[in-house]
């Protein structure tokens, strides 16, 4: 693809000023997204900081709340019953029921000394069960501790602490916790737009009941909100949750954070920070997710991207204007230049170039004019030169052929002068034999006068429909008795013509006679017979080519150079006038004449025509 | 003087004391009871709806009278029957009416009434009025204690009157009906056995704890109906009650999981199970439910782990069914069963009666121990006719003894939970202890029926209250109490 430099210069610009802006906006989205990232990751870390505040003062209040129990009179009794020989514990089945609310605790287990459960809050039909897990060292006034907990409903996780209380040999346990559950996640005040949810981990495969979610799903009243996505799309969340319990074994120091596309709708994504909540034995519980939407972010950015696109647009459109004024200025007396070089290029060599300025353009534009003039000038010297040259050539070549017969006219006029004078009884004998060979001569010199008229008399063709092939054939034809001529060259005829060739525009009678002049040069060239070949082809979709070659001597390639220059001839008879009329004739009908030769091996002589007709006079 | 002054104090306190006993002992007509019950009722149709609750049963025996009674040894005595016979294979039993006894519109009671009345309680019986004071009933086996049997709720005698109410030959009859509210009987003035003293009873259902408590303060209630841990809080124990008027039946209500959905949905399991795996996995679950924690510590020894339907002190048999605890033999069945797959049994109890939801978690509890995973949840008066309406695949109920007949009660257990024509003859056959026991372990073989815990029926009594005199089984007898004097006026109307 050729570009002109105007095209070149608008390309230039807009992409300069493309490249520009969005380099601009690129790096401001990577600042602006820096920044967010920074900033998530602060408001993550307050909020995690603020979960482990809320679980620590959680824990100190259960621990409190525990030693109440501890202390109380209702756990003074229990005590004093489970220190008797034969205590029956039964009467106080329901008695941590009737504690937890006055202490605020979502579990309370009263335990005896072999961790059986005498009664329990949050699950009061769990009596008679054991904890065994409460006479592990470490638990009893140890600091409160995240624990898996068994529910009616099923398990949760709650921050527990443990109190023994001992009277006289036999000891109880108080146990209670707070579930960490919505109302814990509540509890702590979220940045805004910040989604903390919490998932259990058990020994069971995912399951999006495990979440716990900031805010639950509102079915009736004015409000209507969905589900939480965790919810709705619990199989996007999955793998994520897979991916923490891998990351926790392989590392447990490693954070995991993960962006997860709820909808096809990327405003709707949320980049996920994940944070392991271990249990006692750092046995891995659950997880707070801290989920941080990217519609922001998501937003600005692409307005960002819509204020470069605008800007780039404007800018691109302000650059073509401007290229465009510039290349007005710049490129025009350029493309002027340019015109005028083409048009010199095609022959007018009088073209000039106005000169607007004085700056390089104008120089360059008086350059041109200064070197139009002096071509002009050569040329006229050239064609004076030429001229005469033509003209020294002529006379010489009219010179050497009128001198070849001149010379035998003079020596028959003396032949006659001498015989009358020396003998003229032998006179009439004489007369009769010389008058015959000046006859000859006359004759001679008549003939080559006739073909220096012909080449001068060249008529213009008369274009018509022309079947390449049929002309081949009849010339082939013509020549066949010279070809097989008895004594004379054996010469072999080959037809190579090329089938539905299409009827080309062009002069029969001109292209005849081109044809069989290149036959008579292909004979004179195989004195000692060989092989002629005719030749047609359609040499692209536009153009046709005969080729007529021979198996002679062939031509060295200076002499193929100055075949066709008039009154060259590589023969010792010839006049150097038949290639040069038939390169005249082919030119005539806008077609090219070509020769290739080898040494020894022949000649060959390619004369390609339009399908279209293309006169010289037509093109000129 | 002094001597005269205590000669007269003598003779005045002779003659007074005397009076003071009669006036608290002699029985008084006249004054309205308020009786206050846990249960509630949309219907008084109590014939056409099985009278398989304590208030139905109740009510039954106060509004309609059957051809005879069991006295509190469990013996049948005469009712609307004086008399009655029977062939020597016990299956045509002729009885003998009693004379003269009207409904409560005053219409005529007839041997074609009575007959039509069994006929409909008992279709596969053939009933006869051959006279107008015999009724003859026969069946297809032979059924020594017919006499007894007939005595139960459902056979009452009953009728409608023009305006197509229903209406008896009992005590009281039916005054006012609110539905779920409350309920006004007043007394029969023609009964046959002798007008009650009470003019009238009045039934308050479904009202609250709180709502009872003030209730009882205000001293508006004679007879409240009390749940086990509102006896306890009133400090009532097995051995009775030092400071409140309570009154106890013995512990005859029972505690069942009846699971009453046809087989092939009795259990929600993953694994394609047969009828035979499905009874496993009641089996399973049977083993796992420790009958005695649930007495001693839930019940807090107020009930009694059951092992049978009926109990020990009525048949004194229940100790040979099995009663311990087997986690392992549970968990190999329920292996069998379901193998790994998951077990879901939702179970509905009575989302009014904490001791059902106390015990219908207990077991829950105990089930996880052979991985059968139970689901309780409260049903507003779930019975077993309801649970159909809810997605329980089994139901937690409370039903009453419903005789101190063992014979009887078994059998009106067996119509009450459906069982086999042949299940039924064998229990209507079944005349001692041992075929008793062989027909009811017989009823509970295959686990759709798993006994928990019997229980008392107690009541809170309002001292003014007299003469009541407490059935083993926990009926009332309305009809023999009296109220020591009227509440002032303005306590009824407040309500």
């Amino acid at each position: 693809m050729n570009f002109s430099f105007r095209n070149k210069l608008v390309l230039v610009i807009t992409l300069t000023v493309a490249v520009s802006v969005a380099s601009v906006a690129f790096l401001v989205q990577a600042n602006i997204r820096k920044s967010f990232e920074r900033l998530e990751e602060e408001r993550t870390n307050a909020l995690v900081n603020q979960f482990s505040s809320e679980f620590d003062r959680r824990g100190q209040q259960i621990a409190q709340s525990i030693d109440a129990v501890a202390n109380s009179e209702a756990a003074l009794k229990i005590a004093l019953s489970a220190a008797q020989a034969q205590p029956d514990l039964s009467p106080f089945v329901n008695e941590a029921q009737s504690l937890s609310p006055t202490k605020e605790l979502d579990l309370l287990e009263i335990l005896a000394q072999d961790g059986t459960i005498i009664s329990s809050a949050h699950w009061p039909a769990r009596f008679g069960y054991k904890e065994s897990w409460i006479t592990e060292r470490g638990i009893i006034g140890g600091k409160p501790f995240l624990k898996r907990e068994e529910l009616p409903e099923g398990e949760t996780l709650a921050i527990v602490a443990a109190r023994a209380l001992k009277v006289r040999d036999a000891t109880i346990y108080i146990v209670g916790g707070e579930r960490l559950d919505r109302k814990f996640l509540q509890s702590i005040v979220a940045p805004c737009g910040l989604r903390p949810l919490l998932y259990r981990y058990n020994d069971s495969a995912f399951s999006p009941d495990n979440f716990v979610s900031f805010s639950e799903p509102l079915s009736s009243g004015l409000i209507k909100r969905s589900s939480p996505p965790e919810q709705l799309a619990p199989a996007k969340i999955a793998p994520l949750i897979q991916k923490i319990r891998d990351t926790y074994h392989a590392d447990p120091s490693a954070k995991v954070t993960q962006t997860i596309e709820w909808t096809d709708d990327p405003e709707d994504a949320e980049t996920i920070h994940a944070s392991v909540l271990v249990g006692r034995n750092n046995e891995l519980l659950g997880a707070l997710l801290v989920a941080s939407p990217r519609r922001e972010p998501i937003r600005l950015a692409r307005h960002i991207r819509n204020v470069a696109l605008g800007v780039g647009a404007g800018a691109i459109l302000l650059g073509i204007l401007l290229s465009s004024l510039i290349a007005a200025r710049v490129t025009k007396p350029i493309e002027d230049l340019a015109a005028a070089a083409k048009e010199v290029a095609e022959g007018r060599w009088d073209t000039e170039v106005r000169a607007s300025s004085n700056d390089e353009i104008g120089q360059l534009a008086e350059a041109f004019n200064r070197m139009t003039h002096e071509l002009i000038l050569q040329r006229e010297q050239l064609v004076q030169s030429e001229r005469v040259a033509a003209w020294r050539e002529l006379a010489r070549r009219l010179a050497h052929e009128l001198k070849n017969p001149l010379f035998p006219l003079q020596i028959t006029v003396e032949n006659l002068l001498r015989a009358r004078e020396s003998s003229p009884e032998q006179f009439d004998e004489v007369f009769v034999e010389s008058t015959a060979t000046l006859l000859a001569e006359l004759t001679n010199l008549k003939t080559i006068i006739g073909r220096f008229s012909d080449f001068s008399k060249m008529p213009a063709p008369q274009i018509q429909p022309v079947d390449i092939n049929a002309i081949l054939r009849e010339v082939a034809q013509l020549f066949q008795a010279q070809f097989t001529r008895a004594g004379g060259p054996q010469i072999k005829s080959s037809m190579e013509l090329a089938r539905d060739l299409q009827l080309v525009p062009a002069d029969p009678v001109l292209i005849r006679r081109v044809i069989e002049n290149l036959v008579l040069n292909a004979l004179d060239a195989m004195p000692n017979g060989g092989t002629l070949t005719f030749r047609t082809f359609a040499e692209t979709e536009d153009r046709i080519a005969l080729e007529i070659s021979d198996t002679g001597a062939g031509l060295t390639p200076e002499e193929c150079d100055r075949l066709f220059t008039p009154y060259y001839t590589t023969k010792q008879f010839g006049t150097g006038l038949g290639l040069a009329i038939v390169q005249s004739i082919v030119s005539d009908h806008g077609g090219r004449i070509s020769v290739k030769s080898q040494k020894n091996i022949g000649t060959a002589f390619r004369v390609e025509l339009a399908m279209q007709a293309r006169t010289a006079s037509a093109q000129a | 003087m002094k001597r005269l002054l205590l000669l007269f104090l003598a003779l005045s306190s002779a003659c007074l004391s005397p009076h003071a006993a009669f006036a608290g002992t002699r029985p008084r007509y006249g004054g309205s009871a308020h009786v206050q019950v846990k249960e509630t009722l949309t219907s008084l149709d109590v014939i056409a709806t099985r009278p398989n609750t304590f208030l139905r049963q109740q009510l039954a025996m106060l509004l309609f009278d059957r051809l005879t009674q069991l006295d509190e040894h469990g013996l049948p005595q005469s009712s609307l029957a004086i008399s009655w016979t029977s062939d020597s294979q016990h299956r045509v039993w002729q009885f003998r009416l009693r004379p003269g006894v009207i409904f409560h519109d005053g219409s005529p009671l007839t041997a074609a009434l009575i007959a039509s009345c069994i006929t409909t309680a008992e279709p596969d019986w053939k009933v006869t009025a051959p006279s107008s004071q015999t009724v003859v009933i026969e069946t297809d086996s032979a059924s020594p204690n017919l006499p007894a049997i007939v005595s139960a709720a459902r056979f009452s005698i009953y009728s409608h009157d023009s305006d197509a109410a229903l209406i008896g030959t009992g005590a009281f009859k039916i005054g006012e009906f609110l539905t779920n509210r409350r309920l006004l009987l007043s007394a029969n003035d023609d009964y046959w056995g002798g007008r009650p003293y009470l003019d009238a009873l009045d039934v308050q259902m479904g009202n609250s704890i709180r709502e009872q408590l003030i209730d009882r303060r205000l001293d508006r209630d004679d007879v409240v109906e009390l749940s086990l841990d509102q006896a306890r809080t009133l400090g009532w124990t097995p051995a009775g009650s030092a400071t409140q008027h309570l009154a106890a039946s013995a512990a005859s209500d029972v505690y069942a999981i009846y699971f009453f959905r046809a087989d092939p949905i009795s259990v929600i399991s993953l694994h394609p199970t047969t009828p035979g795996d499905r009874a496993r996995i009641r089996e399973a679950l049977a083993l796992t439910i420790d009958r005695i924690a649930i007495a001693s510590v839930l019940l807090q020894r107020q009930g009694e782990p059951a092992l049978a339907l009926l109990p020990q002190w009525l048949t004194g048999y229940e100790f040979l069914f099995p009663s311990t605890v087997d986690v392992d033999r549970a968990r190999k069945l329920r292996l069998e069963a379901a193998k790994n797959s998951a077990i879901a049994i939702p179970l509905a109890y009575d989302a009014g009666d904490n001791v059902a939801r106390a015990i219908a978690e207990r077991v829950a509890v105990n089930a996880r121990e052979a991985n059968i995973t139970v689901q309780p949840f409260g049903e507003k008066n779930v019975s077993i006719d309801t649970a159909f309406s809810t997605s329980a695949q089994a139901v937690l109920v409370k039903l009453p003894t419903p005789s101190l007949d063992s014979a009887l009660a078994l059998f009106e257990f067996a119509k009450v939970f459906g069982v086999t024509q042949q299940q039924e003859s064998t229990v209507l056959g079944a005349t001692t202890p041992e075929s008793l026991y062989a027909a009811e372990r017989d009823l509970l073989q295959d686990f759709r029926i798993i006994p928990i815990a019997h229980v008392p029926e107690i009541f809170w009594l309002n001292p003014r209250l007299k003469n009541w005199a407490q059935p083993r089984e926990g009926g009332w007898r309305m009809q023999d109490v009296w109220l020591e004097n009227d509440r002032p006026a303005s306590s009824g109307s407040q309500r």
